[in-house]
């Protein structure tokens, strides 16, 4: 029992933000939630709907699960409930999945409540951020990298942003390059994957800060 | 004038009707013939009927122009940094005169080693640029005509500059293979695959710049790469010469423990880092090159002046408040602001690479914007980040990636303020 935290993370704040946002980013360095960023950056609108959504899940859920890691699942983490050699880490995906499969209804009905343009724009999109890799990519980080609350808070959003940030930037490129004559095989997806991997170049401009 | 205007027309036959007998490379033969005489074709009755003159192979000329005094400046300091280079070392006696190895040019014209005339300067950078220019446009124009026959389309003249560009950016002493291997990547993925000139995302003369720097990091970077040996033209390495380095001006600013602006003006003085007596790439070490081809890209409107302007005040304004802000009195931040346009390729990259017409924005703000977030994200990576001394490149990549992002959210905001006001 003495070793119960064995390292604390004490990276500054900024620097957690801007490394998520740039740095890191979880799109277009760990290519996490690839399928929604592949499939809505056709149109710019929706991918800034969506990026938007992402930010907001990614803002609850990682918090939420920081919680549940913190107090349920992680080694000793259930000592104030008096069980303190339990260690439920085994079922981190399980539950993750199953915060994220909650938030993620709450936010689907909000959107719908509140912008039914937007919820027809995102369709399908949406109930996928369930099963969006970068959202529990980013719960998983989180816990792997043993945040605070206030780090994984700020982490939330950074990540949110950065995948944001590559999804509206790609939608962009894409809607600029609609009259570009490319070779026929390469139409779509293809050329989206070329892109996407000059763009990750581009930002190996931070790796290293 | 007369004689050669009959000939083509005489060749045209061959090669213009559908069924005559060289139809297949008629994109070469157009190629050559515009090349020759301002294009005489019609729009159809459908399309738009302004045409101008100046078509797009006389835009690129008037670039090349412009990028003349660089690129001469490069021939004459690459073999001026060379034989300085030589002369330190036969000085220390690391080098016997006797020993000096020609290179292919030089064995017809021999230098004089110990006491090089101008000629021996320039026979030296001819042996250097000479086979850099042949590879850059030999590679790139192959692929594009190539991609041009099959695909029945012009070939057009957008890599004229991009190869001219690509000489200008890699350090003299680059091996040949490898300038081949990244002209390449950068012609196929960077632009031939997104339709050729005019649809590239990115700078394709960046990307291989880019390219060669993450894929031969030893041949890019670091104090050795920089002053061009007299290896053969094809071996490998490159052409270091052996046991010497000289760190760039930028090296010097970020491996500064004291005052950077002190340990910069005790490297190079002012004078020498504006007019190019200092090791770097070969077309970016002359500010005043830089800044003649800037007045002549303004001046015929073909650059434009507001990205120019937004990049360098982009960069005094984030480089002084970086300093204003940390306070820091030593290590790379504390360059002074005006330094900073002194040191590497900044004013090169904005002059020529960030003002291409195809991957910058295309709204007056927006170019502003472009410009400006170019010089900050270049003063961002030189100040702040220990893994690049130069941020110049990966900036205007970066920012490439953004452009049409800048002009969408321009137009976006356009669009509402003059809703509003109707």
């Amino acid at each position: 029992m003495t070793a119960m935290i064995s390292f604390v993370n004490d990276e500054p704040l900024v620097g957690i933000l801007l490394k998520s946002v740039f740095v890191e980013n979880i799109l277009l360095s760990f290519f996490l939630g690839m399928c929604s960023y592949l499939a809505v950056s056709k149109r710019v609108d929706s991918a800034v709907g969506l990026g938007i959504a992402v930010i907001f899940v990614q803002v609850l859920t990682v918090p939420m699960n920081w919680a549940l890691q913190t107090y349920v699942l992680g080694e000793g983490a259930l000592a104030w409930a008096g069980f303190p050699d339990s260690d439920l880490g085994y079922l981190q995906f399980l539950t993750f999945i199953a915060s994220i499969a909650a938030v993620v209804q709450v936010v689907e009905m909000a959107v719908d409540k509140f912008s039914p343009k937007l919820y027809a724009a995102l369709g399908i999109f949406l109930p996928l951020i369930a099963v969006n890799c970068a959202i529990l990519g980013g719960s998983l980080f989180m816990a792997e990298r043993k945040y605070s609350f206030s780090q994984s808070v700020v982490y939330g959003i950074g990540s949110g942003a950065g995948w944001a940030l590559a999804i509206v930037s790609m939608a962009t490129i894409r809607w600029r390059m609609r009259t570009a004559h490319v070779p026929a095989p390469l139409r779509g997806l293809g050329i989206t994957f070329i892109t996407t991997g000059l763009v990750a170049m581009a930002f190996m401009t931070f790796s290293g800060i | 004038m007369q004689f050669l205007r009959n000939l083509v027309e005489k060749q045209k036959q061959l090669y213009h009707a559908k069924d005559s007998k060289f139809h297949k490379v008629w994109p070469l033969f157009d190629a050559f013939e515009t090349f020759l005489f301002a294009p005489d074709h019609r729009t159809g009755p459908q399309r738009v009927q302004v045409r101008d003159y100046v078509d797009l192979k006389r835009v690129m000329n008037t670039v090349i122009i412009a990028m003349l005094p660089c690129l001469l400046w490069a021939i004459w300091n690459t073999g001026a940094q060379h034989f300085h280079a030589i002369g330190a070392m036969i000085g220390s006696g690391k080098l016997l005169a006797a020993n000096y190895v020609p290179g292919w040019l030089q064995s017809l014209l021999a230098p004089n080693v110990a006491a090089p005339t101008a000629v021996d300067t320039v026979v030296f950078g001819l042996q250097r640029m000479l086979p850099i220019l042949i590879v850059s446009y030999g590679v790139g124009l192959g692929i594009e005509m190539l991609f041009s026959v099959i695909r029945n389309e012009e070939v057009s003249e957008g890599y004229l500059v991009s190869g001219m560009l690509i000489a200008l950016i890699v350090p003299a002493s680059i091996p040949l293979w490898q300038l081949a291997i990244g002209v390449a990547f950068a012609v196929v993925l960077g632009k031939e695959v997104f339709g050729g000139t005019g649809m590239n995302v990115f700078n394709p003369a960046m990307l291989v710049r880019a390219f060669l720097f993450f894929a031969f990091a030893g041949q890019m970077s670091g104090d050795m790469v920089w002053v061009a040996g007299n290896n053969s033209p094809t071996g490998v390495p490159g052409s270091l010469i052996d046991g010497f380095s000289q760190p760039t001006a930028l090296a010097v600013v970020k491996a500064a423990t004291t005052d950077a602006s002190a340990a910069l003006t005790h490297a190079f003085s002012h004078q020498d880092l504006f007019f190019g007596n200092i090791p770097g790439s070969a077309g970016e070490m002359s500010k005043l090159c830089v800044l003649l081809g800037a007045f002549w890209l303004v001046f015929t409107g073909v650059g434009s002046w507001r990205v120019m302007v937004g990049g360098v005040l982009g960069l005094l304004a984030s480089a002084f408040l970086m300093k204003t802000a940390s306070g820091a009195e030593t290590g790379p931040i504390s360059l002074l602001p005006w330094e900073h346009l002194l040191c590497g390729g900044f004013l090169f990259g904005i002059v020529f690479m960030a003002t291409d017409p195809v991957s910058s924005p295309e709204t007056s703000v927006g170019k502003w914007i472009y410009g400006a977030l170019i010089g900050f994200v270049t003063i961002l990576v030189r100040t702040i980040n220990p893994a690049y001394p130069e941020g110049t490149m990966l900036a205007i990549l970066l920012m490439n990636a953004f452009a049409p992002g800048i002009d969408h959210f321009v137009v976006a905001a356009n669009i509402k303020r003059r809703m509003k006001r109707s």
